[in-house]
């Protein structure tokens, strides 16, 4: 596997050192993030999700084990630089990632830590904020914009350095549903268009049906890993966690526990409703 | 028992510049004791205007708000006795605490309204103990919980004043499943006595449609559906227009209903559209 | 309200004010209140004040913003002109006790004061109206950079200003909001004696504090996460070019300073009853 991002044996704990007992936010975690995938991190409120996320820019790094960006070590202050303009990290409170008070600047602010000549920045911008749709607010005041706007520059501000990969760590958090949908659409858009290698931090069932891979976290350790499919439909390995499946799997094995043979297993609107128009109408020739 | 009321409330932002803005455009509305209400909007539908009327944070344009029969207007100067009788927690109120101790935080609404010492201790025990903290975390500072422990000490800080109406903004918001059941929980049982009314106010339906007994959609300014949320959710159309989305199960209703199929939209939970879908493939036999 | 509060606000533009070169419009703005202070007799008074409508109308904003500014103020205002009223000696007083003195020389003085300060308030927040936080940092931080060779943190402590700015308005509606969330628990902060209305400030200010740090640590993640390693290295988006108008407007302010001089040194239009 090509991993853009890996992390080996990582222990992570927010306790100083001579505490005496060091109670670890994350425990012993493996994980490889391939390049090109779209992953989500699922788990409540401190299971590490968050803490882990942050050790994939080098914003923490780890109390024990390493975790690797393209082969370079986060503990490696040179490489750091280098590492942030690898990994693009989006946070959960747009508020308090927007630097400048007028879009297009903020959306500058990486490019111009680059260094980077004049002509480029400006294209920079342009695309970025092409590739998030937020174009006609380049002049905007970013305190005036709506949560799910904001949201989406900081991304065109992530976007400007041309990152390998984005991290965006409980992005639709604080946000409506409206908002939500923006970003998550954003996201989507990024991944068709550039194939751009997404984590996505999240404790949303729907949000995490939207990858190709779902990591669980709890207590610092992996709990489980695979596609949606195979972990959200594990109702019992999620609620182990404090996690519930998405209504289309508790809805379908609701009706299989009341004796209907709907043989899939459903992770979005679409897909329920049209399993059980099939079901439904398989009934009618049969009998 | 009605515990409050609105008639004709009418709220403008900024009159006479050229922002000015209808928020609230003729609410009447009426909330009985022991009723669960989900009030929900999208953002900018005027929800949050609106119950910063009913414990008189903002002042009515035009239009009256009555709280147990008193019109909360009629003197202006009393206007701080019914914050205690409808008790407001803000959305994110774990950004409000500021004492050093969660005992202190808790009792903060219960000394501004001139209780004695030991009402005031047994008050803060009882809130503390319906949001769910145990004794131990009553001396320490809020600063050092976690995020939704933080909420609960919030919620319980505004409990501890008794409120006769409890209304609650996004009690939900960036909680993970198990911490917004628990919030709904203790949010119900604060019904249990039949005296008090809650308020939730949302911008999602999934969230309140298992606990609300009645739900009133906003749409720009103005209440555009008022009911049972059975009859709220079967009427697809008016709630989509009001850019909100139906819960989970009443989107699959209703798809099923496009489909050719008469299922019932008014289904509220999993297990009842798990029996309505099992009936539906009765009759198609 | 505290979000009627638009001092130190930036509002996006195009006019001409807009685009003047923020290094000269800092000048400027240094030049004004010069003017400002020399302006000494009724005409120089009517300068400035013809100066300064040139200028805001120039800016094409809307002049109710800026009335709201000056709302800011008002209290400020007011106590200094009590202050000035009745407590300039007057050799031809109209009312005295003790040493309360109401006299001609108070009034003009008073008037002078407040259209002072209206005057200072208003050029000065044009500056900030119609420049971005960021350009105006730029602007500071390159009319100050031959100081960094005294190993002055010019670049730090122009970032410093800019994200201030880029935060009054977040924190403003925050506090908006504990306020409203405190007043629901019965908080009171309008009536009592100083003290008290003192104490009741802090069920706000400390939220307020704590969730100004809580900020000011993920800004400062979100920025290192975006590269930030100082001013080293860093280059510019926005490139300051002057363009004739610069000059012209120097030359402009120039004159008015010199009109101002000359009007205050000959008397011409001076104060009086």
């Amino acid at each position: 596997m090509d991993a853009i991002i890996r992390t080996e044996k990582l222990k992570y704990s927010y306790d100083s050192e001579d505490a005496g007992v060091l109670r670890l936010a994350l425990d012993g975690v493996d994980l490889e993030i391939e390049r090109g995938s779209f992953t989500a991190i699922l788990g409540h409120n401190g299971s590490g999700k968050s803490t882990l996320a942050r050790h994939f820019n080098g914003i923490f790094l780890p109390l024990e084990g390493a975790v690797l960006v393209d082969g370079m070590n986060t503990a490696d202050e040179e490489k750091l630089y280098e590492i942030r303009r690898k990994i693009g990290m989006v946070f959960q409170n747009p508020d308090n990632q927007i630097v400048a008070s007028v879009v297009d600047e903020d959306v500058a602010f990486a490019p111009e830590n680059l260094g980077l000549p004049r002509e480029e920045i400006i294209r920079r911008v342009d695309s970025s904020l092409a590739s998030v749709g937020m174009e006609e607010f380049r002049g905007h005041a970013p305190h005036l914009l709506s949560g799910g706007q904001k949201q989406r520059v900081a991304i065109a501000g992530v976007l400007a350095m041309r990152p390998e990969c984005i991290v965006l760590d409980e992005p639709t958090a604080m946000l409506d549903p409206k908002g939500r949908e923006e970003v998550l659409s954003t996201v989507t858009q990024l991944r068709k268009e550039y194939g751009m290698t997404v984590v996505i931090i999240t404790h949303h069932m729907s949000e995490a049906a939207r990858a190709d891979r779902v990591v669980v976290l709890a207590k610092g350790k992996i709990h489980l890993d695979g596609t949606p499919r195979e972990v959200l439909t594990n109702v019992e390995g999620l609620s182990e966690v404090g996690l519930e499946a998405p209504p289309s799997v508790r809805l379908i094995l609701a009706l299989r526990e009341r004796g209907a043979h709907i043989p899939e297993i459903p992770l979005n609107d679409e897909e329920c409703a049209a399993a059980l128009c099939r079901w439904l109408a398989s009934g009618k020739e049969g009998e | 028992m009605e515990l409050l009321r609105t008639e004709d409330l009418c709220h403008v932002y900024g009159t006479g510049t050229p922002f000015e803005h209808k928020a609230l455009n003729g609410i009447s509305l009426s909330v009985q004791s022991g009723t669960l209400t989900g009030i929900i909007g999208h953002t900018g539908s005027g929800k949050s205007t609106l119950v910063s009327h009913f414990n008189g944070l903002l002042r009515p344009t035009s239009g009256k708000v009555f709280v147990e029969g008193e019109d909360i207007w009629a003197e202006p100067k009393k206007i701080r006795r019914f914050r205690f009788k409808v008790g407001l927690v803000f959305q994110f109120p774990e950004y409000q605490l500021f004492e050093d101790t969660v005992e202190k935080d808790i009792s903060f609404g219960p000394k501004n309204m001139g209780l004695s010492d030991d009402e005031i201790a047994h008050r803060v025990r009882e809130a503390a103990s319906s949001v769910g903290l145990s004794e131990d975390i009553l001396k320490k500072s809020p600063f050092e919980l976690s995020g939704g422990q933080k909420r609960r000490v919030a919620i319980a800080g505004v409990i501890a004043m008794h409120p006769r109406v409890l209304i609650l903004d996004e009690p939900a918001a960036g909680l993970d499943p198990r911490g917004r059941d628990e919030v709904f929980s203790f949010v119900e049982s604060y019904l249990s006595s039949g005296e008090n009314a809650v308020i939730v106010v949302s911008h999602s339906m999934d969230d309140v449609a298992r606990i609300a007994d009645r739900i009133v959609v906003m749409d720009h300014g103005g209440i555009s559906l008022d009911g049972a949320p059975r009859d709220i959710f079967s009427d697809r159309a008016t709630v989509e227009s009001a850019g909100l989305r139906l819960p989970f199960v009443s989107r699959i209703m209703h798809r099923l209903c496009d489909n050719g199929y008469a299922a019932d939209t008014k289904v509220c939970d999993i297990s009842s559209a798990a029996d309505a879908i099992i009936a539906l493939k009765k009759e198609v036999r | 309200m505290l979000k009627d509060i638009t001092l130190g606000q930036f509002f996006p533009g195009n006019s001409i004010v807009h685009r003047i070169d923020p290094r000269f419009k800092l000048i400027l703005t240094g030049l004004f209140i010069a003017i400002v202070f020399c302006a000494k007799t009724v005409a120089g008074y009517a300068l400035v004040l013809g100066l300064l409508l040139f200028i805001v109308l120039n800016s094409r904003i809307s002049p109710r913003l800026i009335f709201k500014s000056l709302k800011a103020i008002v209290v400020f205002v007011v106590f200094t002109a009590v202050l000035n009223l009745f407590f300039t000696s007057s050799e031809t007083p109209w009312f005295q006790w003790r040493f309360i003195t109401i006299g001609p020389e108070g009034v003009i003085f008073a008037v002078k004061m407040v259209l002072r300060i209206v005057f200072l308030i208003t050029g000065t927040s044009m500056l900030t109206y119609t420049t971005s936080p960021i350009m105006l940092t730029d602007a500071i931080e390159q009319l100050f950079s031959p100081l960094k060779k005294l190993k002055l943190p010019i670049h730090e402590l122009a970032m410093m200003m800019s994200i201030a700015l880029r935060f009054i308005p977040t924190l403003i509606e925050e506090t908006d909001k504990i306020m409203s969330a405190q007043r629901s628990r019965g908080a009171d902060f309008d009536s009592g004696n100083l003290i008290r209305r003192a104490r009741s400030l802090i069920p706000l200010l400390i939220p307020l504090f704590v969730s100004a740090f809580r900020r000011a640590d993920e800004l400062a993640t979100a920025m290192e996460s975006r590269c930030y390693r100082g001013g080293e290295g860093r280059s510019k988006y926005k490139v300051m070019k002057s363009a004739p108008r610069d000059y012209i407007a120097l030359g402009l302010f120039v004159l008015v300073l010199a009109a101002v001089i000359v009007l205050g040194y000959f008397g011409i239009g001076r104060f009086g009853i």
